[in-house]
Order: structure tokens, then sequence, then C-alpha cells
């Protein structure tokens, strides 16, 4: 007997998933208990397509009818096979050999029929795959101060999903390193970063949220950004301060640094102190 | 072993009542439920009768509309796969 | 294995069942999480309850508690940042185990040393203990209470224990704990400049280029302020940094000198480095010809050890510190020793690395800044070192002004603000005051309304003094406040735990937690802690932050202010002062302590009404002991205060109290509305004008001292009270880790805290732990001659001695680690040496 939803084939599909857990369950009997666990024992660089629920969610929905897969334009995406760590039957996609194009319809959403992909989400930019993450700051050359900038350069958010920070070379002495910086707020987890990652081994990589995010306590905020956030401050700003000082010198409160008239006496004094 | 699970539908203002009395019932387990009267089980029982006979009892709850089996799993269909599974090497990959 | 294979195929069957029903039930979405609103949070802000540096947060209110905190973007201290301790302050206050009523240990309904913690009234508690103090005040005077308090204090809270011991029970038993903390740098600086606290600011960071850590591990110890110099480093090409101290810490990473020196030698280096500005005229000879006087100290002056100790019998000047004058070629020819050659020998530092710091000292281009903390205060030479380290910068002139500034970095949030400038310790009075001086005296008593003679001209028993008089039966009755002194004092198996345990002796404990001291007390009263009430704390650049109270404290938990002010009550005036004293002044006949103390028109001028407190948005805020006592309490202790700031020696002037509310806290000397940043240059301190009418523009006067002129004062090597023999072979120092704060006492109840640094270990260099049998992680018995803690070795830590010595982290109430270290104090400043213990290591 089976689900008076599913066909014939797709009763096949969903049975060899049954067997797969059932063969998970069974091993683990043995003590290999890990392959039990759903979510976090998917391979880390298999990614669900966009809108897919969390992970129990997921599962809960999909009944592994390939519809997204079918309706794919960019043929990346794969149902896993009995010989694959995704649950069988579920559809994924691997980034380094293809990622996600972020299609403006996302066709692959439209066409689930259970909301296992979330029918909620219609702007592709606001889709959480997985996240970028520069997993290996020894090896990216962006680090060592070549002028790489490649998954800077694909990044369909570029400038929101991927920055670059420039900061001093110390070694050269006189060149900027250019830092590939992903943005959680933006990054979808397209993977055509990871794609275009020119090293052997992709240095940076999409990775399931789950397994890249942490998460800030519940119990602290980030001063600046909440100030930021509300457009001034929380609480109300000091009453003017006032510094004694000689003539010709100011304060300057905000950022605690001290400005010495042009040729005031103690411009002289400091400048001769080797004050930069 | 047999474990299957179905939806059933009652009218949504005995929906508690109806879950417990479901719940008083040996080897049935309630899951999830809506605000239309959706409730889904599971019966898990060694006998296949046994399930075959609370499925019967439930049908005839007062208030229920419909009961569908959604899914069953019994023993014997999977033994064999899973035979055949482990009788293979053991790598990383199932 | 069979269930859970079972549960699976159940999940499966009723994740079918779900979907088939479209049971819109589970699982969120995995799309762009919106930003949960915070919008029902009360923010507020709040100096962090740990350390010296004084970082603000803002904390977030909900429900009466506090939820959340981040760091203050508007504060000047910080930007918004927080070390990891400040990253928790929301749990705090939070502990499962929070004492919420007063315990007195009882045995047949009646106080007994025996007996168990019985739940008992505040009334109750305050009965049997007034009981025990009067007992004791008749029968052996004022002496023979005392009250040990703490650098955590709000400045209030303070204040008020200073006039209720000094004033009211006319003794001078009081001490903070931050005797075993600042007392060096205080000695220090009342020896060279005559005035208490830093001449320079943390603008310095900004302002230098050169620094140099005495003995400070500023990048566990002063995280954000260490942060401040790492970005100076990054960014300023002519900078550099120097790190002396006696093992390899985390401040070494950033240093371009690091120099590990054996115990003690410190004070060779920096006369190593006199000299050598001597022996190159690199000095500033205008500066010294005009600002300093030469001086040198008595020698041979013991180690504060009892009396009967031999190395008291055996020292000539045990515990003097008279200064004698002498001329500047008497100063250069003392130095002489102090050569090169001399310093490397006894150092074992390498001379490339002693010069290299020389010359940065004595370059008259760059601009210093010399910080230092416990290595250079916990010395038995403490004071000594203090004052090498202030002559090094007079004989260059490197001094009150932008980024030349000797800076003694302070370990508690308001060291400061409370234990140092409300006058906490047993021989002060507040405004840097001294209870020696009839002068000082007279104008205490003015400003407190008393009968001439009521301030005891002798100073009391300074933090070790007490515990050694509680244990000779001298002193009996003893209230601990907000600190932890069964962790922190030394020698607790010979001094402090017979002291607590005789039964002559009653001892309270105030604190919110049980700590290790509070089960050894005979009454421990629960009390509010940090935002349960209104609080003023002062950090280590003379910056004074207000505080609202933001929340209630739990249970009948009540602040160490209510507490004192409400313990006064419990006194007629005639009990505390004696019948002949009060009857000098008639108008206080009858009147209770409180009364005299607190309801003196002063304390209680300012009328409270509920909501009274408002913060700039209009919020408004409880304040529980106000509300308690009628009057606004706070604002009252705090103005009498001031008048000692305007009455007394001019130089400490703070701002009115409803100003502070207002701003992120404020440096003093503020004059006019106007805040001081260095002090003793003309332009930058108002106050060189006023002691000298005509200084010149930029002119330096030191107004703490008659004649404007500081002290280079010479002192020489002297050992340590012990160094390691053939048993006790190895150094053993004690220090900070940045996960923890003091005690552990809050920092420990934090789960993610204790979990990232569960206990103390002892980290070695790895020969000496093969030569010992030990491996990481081996357990290890650490044994000097008056006790033994038991813990784990660790060889590759953040921590990494120099053979024959060892260092242990100071915050774990496992293992305490106090009761190896000997009770020898500077004989100058009485603050215990915590960093030089002999002791053996023995496997287990």
């Amino acid at each position: 007997m089976g689900s008076k939803s599913l066909s014939n084939k797709k009763r096949r599909d969903f049975l060899r998933g049954i067997a797969n857990v059932a063969c998970g369950v069974g091993i683990s009997a043995m003590g290999i208990g890990w392959l039990a666990n759903k979510a976090s024992a998917m391979p880390p660089q298999a990614i669900r397509p966009p809108g897919a629920l969390d992970e129990d969610g997921f599962l809960s929905r999909c009944v592994r009818c390939g519809l997204c897969v079918r309706d794919c334009p960019y043929d990346i995406l794969s149902l896993a096979d009995l010989d694959s760590d995704v649950p069988v039957g579920t559809p994924y996609f691997t980034a380094r050999t293809g990622p996600c194009e972020m299609c403006d319809d996302i066709p692959c959403v439209v066409a689930c029929p259970t909301g296992a992909l979330d029918r909620r989400l219609v702007d592709i930019n606001k889709a959480r795959m997985g996240l970028a993450v520069l997993i290996d700051q020894e090896e990216c050359i962006a680090f060592q101060g070549l002028r790489c900038e490649v998954c800077f350069n694909v990044c369909p958010l570029q400038d929101k999903a991927i920055s670059l920070e420039y900061r001093h070379n110390d070694r050269t002495g006189k060149h900027a390193l250019l830092i590939p910086i992903v943005d959680s707020q933006h990054c979808t987890g397209c993977g055509l970063c990871e794609k275009a990652c020119i090293m052997e081994e992709a240095t940076i990589k999409v990775l399931p949220a789950h397994i890249a995010k942490g998460r800030l306590g519940e119990h602290y905020r980030l001063g600046w950004k909440q100030k930021q956030k509300a457009g001034k401050s929380l609480v109300t700003p000091d009453a003017e301060h006032k510094f004694n000082l000689p003539e010709g010198v100011k304060y300057d409160y905000d950022n605690s640094e001290l400005h010495y008239e042009k040729g005031s006496a103690l411009d002289t004094l400091n400048r001769r102190r080797g004050k930069q | 072993m047999t474990i299957c699970s179905l939806v059933l539908q009652v009218t949504p203002n005995i929906v508690d009542s109806t879950i417990s009395d479901l719940e008083a019932m040996d080897s049935v387990e309630v899951h999830a439920q809506d605000d239309l009267g959706k409730i889904v089980i599971t019966i898990d029982h060694a006998s296949r009768d046994y399930c075959s006979k609370t499925m019967s009892d439930i049908t005839h709850f007062k208030g229920m509309m419909s009961t569908a089996l959604i899914y069953e799993y019994q023993d014997d269909l999977v033994d064999e796969l899973i035979q055949k599974r482990t009788a293979q090497p053991q790598g990383n990959s199932l | 294995m069979k269930l859970s294979r079972r549960a699976f195929i159940k999940s499966q069957a009723v994740a079918a069942a779900v979907s088939s029903a479209g049971l819109s039930a589970l699982a969120p979405s995995v799309v762009q999480a919106e930003d949960k609103e915070d919008e029902e949070i009360r923010w507020d802000k709040i100096p962090c309850r740990f350390c010296g540096t004084g970082c603000s947060v803002l904390a977030g209110t909900l429900d009466g508690r506090i939820v959340a905190t981040q760091g203050d973007p508007d504060a000047p201290v910080n930007k918004g940042l927080n070390c990891i301790k400040g990253y928790f302050l929301s749990k705090i206050m939070y502990g499962k185990d929070r004492l919420t009523q007063p315990l007195l240990k009882m045995k047949d309904g009646k106080h007994h040393k025996e007996g168990d913690y019985t739940p008992v009234s505040w009334d109750k508690a305050f009965d049997v203990m007034a009981d025990k103090w009067k007992t004791a005040l008749k029968d052996k005077g004022p002496t023979s209470v005392g009250l040990f308090g703490s650098g955590q204090w709000t400045v209030w809270e303070g204040y008020a224990a200073s006039k209720l011991i000094k004033a009211g029970f006319r003794s001078n038993n009081l001490d903070p704990n931050a005797r075993h903390c600042m007392a060096s740098a205080v000695g220090g600086f009342m020896r060279t400049f005559g005035i208490d606290e830093p001449m320079g600011c943390y603008d310095d960071f900004e302002q230098g280029e050169v620094f140099v850590l005495w003995g400070a591990n500023m990048a566990e110890a002063h995280p954000i302020l260490w942060s401040r110099i790492a970005d100076t480093r990054l960014t300023k090409k002519t900078s550099s940094v120097h790190v002396l101290s006696t093992f390899k810490h985390r401040s070494f990473e950033l240093a371009d000198n690091g120099m590990i020196f054996e115990p003690q030698t410190d004070l060779i280096i920096a006369n190593y480095i006199a000299n050598y500005i001597i022996q190159n005229k690199a000095y500033n000879k205008d500066f010294v010809k005009n600002h300093v006087n030469f001086k040198k100290t008595a020698t041979d002056i013991g180690y504060g050890l009892r009396p009967e100790h031999e190395l008291e019998k055996k020292a000539k000047n045990s515990g003097k510190g008279k200064l004698t004058g002498i001329s500047f070629e008497e100063y250069a020819k003392a130095l002489e020793l102090y050569s090169l050659e001399y310093a490397v020998e006894h150092s074992k530092v390498p001379a490339d690395r002693l010069e290299e710091l020389a010359k940065a000292y004595a370059d008259p281009k760059k601009k210093v800044m010399s910080l230092w903390t416990m290595g250079v205060n916990q010395h038995t030479r403490g004071v000594w070192m203090n004052g090498l380290i202030y002559n090094i910068h007079l004989l260059m002139g490197k001094i009150s002004e932008p980024g030349n500034s000797p800076f003694s970095l302070t370990g508690q949030p308001s060291a400061c603000g409370t234990a140092r400038e409300v006058g906490t310790f047993s021989h002060r009075l507040p405004a840097d005051m001294v209870v020696k001086k009839e002068k000082h005296r007279k104008i205490a008593e003015k400003i407190w309304k008393l009968p001439e003679g009521t301030i005891n001209p002798k100073p009391g028993f300074h933090a070790v003094k007490m515990q050694r008089k509680m244990k000779d039966k001298v002193m009996n009755c003893y209230w601990q406040m907000c600190n932890n002194n069964m962790q922190a004092a030394p020698n607790i198996n010979d001094e402090l735990l017979p002291a607590w345990r005789a039964p002559e002796n009653f001892i309270t404990v105030s604190d919110p937690y049980p700590t290790v001291s509070a089960v050894e007390a005979d009454l421990i009263l629960p009390t509010s802690m940090w935002a349960e009430k209104e609080g003023a704390y002062g950090n280590a650049e003379r910056r004074t932050q207000f505080w609202r109270q933001q929340v209630d404290a739990p249970g009948e938990s009540q602040s160490d202010l209510w507490q004192i002010m409400e313990f006064s009550k419990r006194f007629t005036i005639e009990e505390a002062w004696g019948k002949e004293h009060a009857a000098k002044m008639p108008e206080y006949k009858g009147k209770t302590m409180y009364e005299v103390l607190f309801e003196n028109g002063v304390v209680n001028k300012f009328a409270y009404k509920d909501g009274e407190v408002k913060d700039g948005e209009g919020n408004q805020y409880q304040n529980t002991e106000s509300k308690h006592f009628g009057y606004y309490a706070q604002k009252g202790l705090f103005e009498e205060y001031r008048q000692f700031q305007i009455q007394g020696h001019k130089g400490h002037e703070q701002a009115p109290f409803d100003e502070y509310h207002k701003v992120r806290g404020m440096r003093w000397p503020v004059v006019d509305g106007k805040e001081t940043l260095w002090r003793f240059r003309e332009g930058y301190d108002p106050h060189v004008k006023y002691y000298k009418p005509d200084a010149k523009k930029g002119e330096v006067y030191f107004y703490g001292k008659k004649d404007g002129r500081a002290n280079i004062i010479f002192a020489p090597y002297e050992a340590p009270a012990e160094v390691p023999d053939e048993e006790y072979n190895f150094w053993m120092s004690t220090g900070r880790v940045l996960e923890h704060w003091h005690s552990g006492s809050m920092t420990q109840r934090v789960p993610e805290l204790h979990r990232a640094v569960p206990e103390a270990l002892v980290y070695m260099h790895p020969k000496d732990a093969k030569k010992q049998g030990l491996k990481n992680g081996s357990q290890v018995k650490i044994v000097s001659k008056r006790g033994e803690i038991i813990t784990r070795v660790n060889l590759r830590g953040r921590n990494k001695p120099p053979e024959g010595l060892v260092f242990v982290p100071w915050f774990d109430a496992s293992r305490l680690v106090n009761k190896l270290i000997l009770d020898a104090t500077d004989p100058l400043s009485k603050e215990t040496d915590y960093k030089k213990c002999p002791v053996k290591l023995v496997k287990v």
C-alpha cells in the first residue's frame, strides 16, 4: 500500500527513500550513528534549491516528485539517488559544478507542488540557499595581495553580498590587499563565487546556513549597528563637553582627537617631537 | 511491525475531544491537527490485524467525516532491501 | 535500536500524512529573516561592572529584567565595543544561586558559629550584628570593629562607608580591597606628586608613540585599552611597544621589544634606565632644574610582616618611608651601580633589549607612555617601583602632555572613583586627605558637622593587618562588602581562616552570591548589585560615570548603601561615640548615628519623589534607597562629598550631581564645567594658574607639592621576602585571564564564560615539566610553605613562563591560590606581593 497521492514511479522512489532511511537506521545499530541524522548528515556541498524550508521542514514536505529538477532551465538540480548521502529523491545542487543562476521567475519554486520550496519566495534576491564563506584565508591569493577578486566580480549581488575591503599590505608596505568580504545580509548562497574561484580547490565555498552561520547571543546587540538602525542614539547623547585646553588647541570630542592651530607654539612643539 | 499514518477529518468543534479519545487508544499517536478538523495520526503495532481493526474503529468515531490511509509500512517489505545493502562492503556512502 | 528505527519510519509516515493533508503546521521558511524588533526594550547607559577601563554599555530592560546589553557607540572609551566579559554583562545578575534573604548561622534559635545558615529578617540580622558590635565597642573601643570594602562600591557607597566608620564609629578600621591592588600606586603618587591619580588620560593611547608595559598584561586585563594601543601600533609608523614581565603573556604578541626579567629585578632595570639617561646626558636639564627635587628613601624597610617575624626584626628601618633631600650629583652617583652589565646580569634580559628600551625613553623626540598594574603594585617594593618609573619620566620631562604619560592603570571599576577618591583607606579621608593631619581632620569634621576630635588621628588597620588583628582577637567585628577576601587575602590558612572562625569574632559578609567568603561568615546579607541600584564609578583616567537604577534586586536584597545607612540606625550617638565625646555636641543628644550622619541637612537635603529619576527620553527609573529613606540619598551624599573637593586642597573638583546623568562621564578636575585631560601643565590644567598665578604658557607645576616640584626618589634594589630554594624551587606568579574578572564570583556564573575557562591551570615551561615528569594536562599539586592546591599543567597555553617560574591565574574559587601567598606586603603601601611566591610542584 502507499500514498494515494503518489504515482507508481514516484512510489518506487519513495520506497527507495524509506529503504535508505531504514538502512541508515540499520547501520546505526552497528555503531555508525551519524548517518541517522537528517540535516546534519547532509554533505555540506549539497545545497537545496531556492526557497527550501529548513531541512526538517523540507524533508517532511518534499515528495520527491522531481518537478523542480525538470523545470530548472540551467539543469543544475539533481535528485539524490541511492548512492548519495542526500536523502534519496530530494533535489540539490553542487555549487562548484553547477551553481544556481538565480532566475527571476524562480521556476523551481513555482513547480513545487507541496510547498517544500516556499512559494512565498518571489524575489530571488531574498533566497537563502546557503552562505558563501571564505573558508581558507591562508590559501586565498587575495590575502597574499594578488589581484584576483574573481568571486567579487561574478557575484550577482556585487558590492552587497561580496564587497572588497582594502587593507594595508604590511609585507610590501606600499600595496593594498583587496579582501573579499561576504555579507550574510545579502548573500543568497547561489554559489557562483565558488564555481568561479580560480583556486585548484575553491577557497570560497557555499555552505548550508546551519553550518556557515554563527549566532550572536540573544542577550547582546552590537551598539553601533543598533544606532545606525535607529538612526540616532538609543540613549540621549551627552550634553556638550568642554575642556581645559591651551590656546590654539582644540579637542574633537567625537573622535577623541587633538587639533593644533597651524603655527601655534604647540603645533611647532609637537612637530618637533615627531608627532605625525 | 506495522506502522501506518492516516489523515482524519472531523467536524472542527470536536477536534479536541476526538484527540483525547484517540490518545486513549493503544498504539495510536496524534501528530498534527488544524483548525478545520484535520488530524494526522499514526498507528504502530506488531500486528497488522490490530492496525486494521483500529482503523476501522476510528472510522466509526462520532463525527468522523473521513479517514484516509496515507502510508503503511511493513517489515517484510524492506527486509530484502536491507539485507542487500548491508551485504555490500561498508563505506562512507550509503 | 529498534526504537529509533521505528521512530524514523514513523516520522516518514507522519511527513507523508502531513504533506497530503496540506497541513501548514511545521517548518519555518528559509528566506531572509527579518530582524526581531527590540522596540519593547528600554535602553539606558551604564558603565561596565568589571575592570578599571570604564567602558560604557547600554543595558536593555524588559519586564523588570536586563535582557540584553550592547557596547555604547557614543562612549568615548569604547565606542560600542566590549570585551568578552562585557559581552555577557546581562547575565551576571541572574546566577541561579543569588542570595535573596539574610542568613544567620544559628543553633537552637540563636546565633552560633557551628550552626546552620537560617533565613532571618533584616531586623533580626541587624539586631544580632549590632549587638555584637556594641559589645565590642564597649569592651575594646572603636578599633575592635572594622569594615572591609571595595573598589567596586559605587562612589556614594564608599563615601557613606567612610563616614560610617570614621565619623560614626570613630574607628579608622576601614580598608578597601584596593589595598590588594592600588595601594602602591597611591603611595607612588603621593610621594612623587603629593596628589593621587594619573596626570594623563586615555587620549595618550592615540597621542603616544612608545608604549612600555611594566608588569601589566593589558591584552587580557584591559582588553579594550589594549586594542587602542594595538591600533596606534598598527597605524603609526614611529610607534613601538615594549613589554616587561616575568613570563611571556598575550601582550607579547604586539611587543617590538619583549623582555622577560627575573622577579624583583624591575627595580634594577628602572634604575638602569635612569642611569643610562644621566650617563648619556639625555635628561631634560631645564625640566629637572625647574620642576624636580631629588630625594632618597629609607632603605632596608622589611616586608610588612608581623613585627615578630624574623625578616622584620632583621630590617633596620622596618616600615619606614622617610625621604631625605639629595643633590642631582648624589642621585647620579647612587645610580652608577646600575650599569647595563649589572642590569643584564641580574635581570637576565639581553643587553640589546634593555638598551633599546633605555634609548626609547632617552630620545627627546619620542613620546612615551608607561603603563603598569599589578606587576608593579603587588610588589614588596611597589611604592618604590612606582616612583622609579616616575623618575624616568621626570628626568626626561616626558609628563603632563599629550602622549608623554606615566600611566598607572586600575583593576576595578571604581578603584579610583571610590576606593581612592572618597577615602576608604584606613589612613585616608575624602579628596586625598589623611587622618594623621589635623588640618584635614578639621575640614572633615566641619563638613560632617562633628565635634572637634571625633576623627581618630591614628590610621586604622589595613587589609592585611585587619586579619592579623582579628586572629589576635583585637578586632572582633568585621563586615565585608562588595568583595571576596577569602579568595583574595594572602596566607588565609594562617591568618584569615582562623580569624574568621574564632568564636570571639563576628563576621558579616554582604554579597549577591554565596562566595567562598560568604560561606565562612556568621551572617550573610543579600546584596543588590550593579544595575539594581543607582551608582557612579570612577575609572583609571579620572572619568566619573553615573548610572540609573535599571531593575529591582531579587528577593529581599538591598544595596550596600542601604545596608550602611540602615545599620547606622541601630546605634545611638552615645553608644557610638561614648558619652563623654557625645556630650560635646548637646544637640545630638539622644539621636541615632543615622540621624547625625545622614539626616544632617546635607545628605537629606534633596527631596525625592517616586519617578523623579528620568533619562533624556523621559523614561522613569526607580531608586530603591531614596524611596526607602525619603530623600535623594545618592545626590545628597555626592553633593556633601563635593564639599571636600571645594574646601580641601584644590585639584579634585567634580561637576554637580545632575550633570553626570547627562553624559558618558567627565574627567576631573571639572572646573567651570570644563574637564581636564592633562594635569599640571598650564593651559591644560586651570589649577596651575591658581597655584602659580605667574605661570608661563605651557609651564608645568606639580601643585600637589608645596613648591610645585615633583620628587625624583632614589630607591635601590632590595631582595624579595622569599626566594626559591632547593625545596621550593619555583617562582609562582598569579594573574588574570581575559574571560574572568577578579575572584570569578560574577563571571564564573556566566555559563559561557565558565565553559570557556572552567578552571585555573598552572602554566609552566615544557623543560621544567619534563624534569618534573609532568605532561600537558597532568594533575599537579602546587605547594608553598603555607598551603597547597591541585590543578592541571598547561604547556601550550597563552602564558609561557621561562624555566623556573610557573603562572597560575586567580579567579577559580575551587583553587584558592591566595592561600599559597605569603602575607608580605610593601611596608609603605601595605599591599601584598602576589607575584613572587616560592613553590614546589608535586605530581599527583
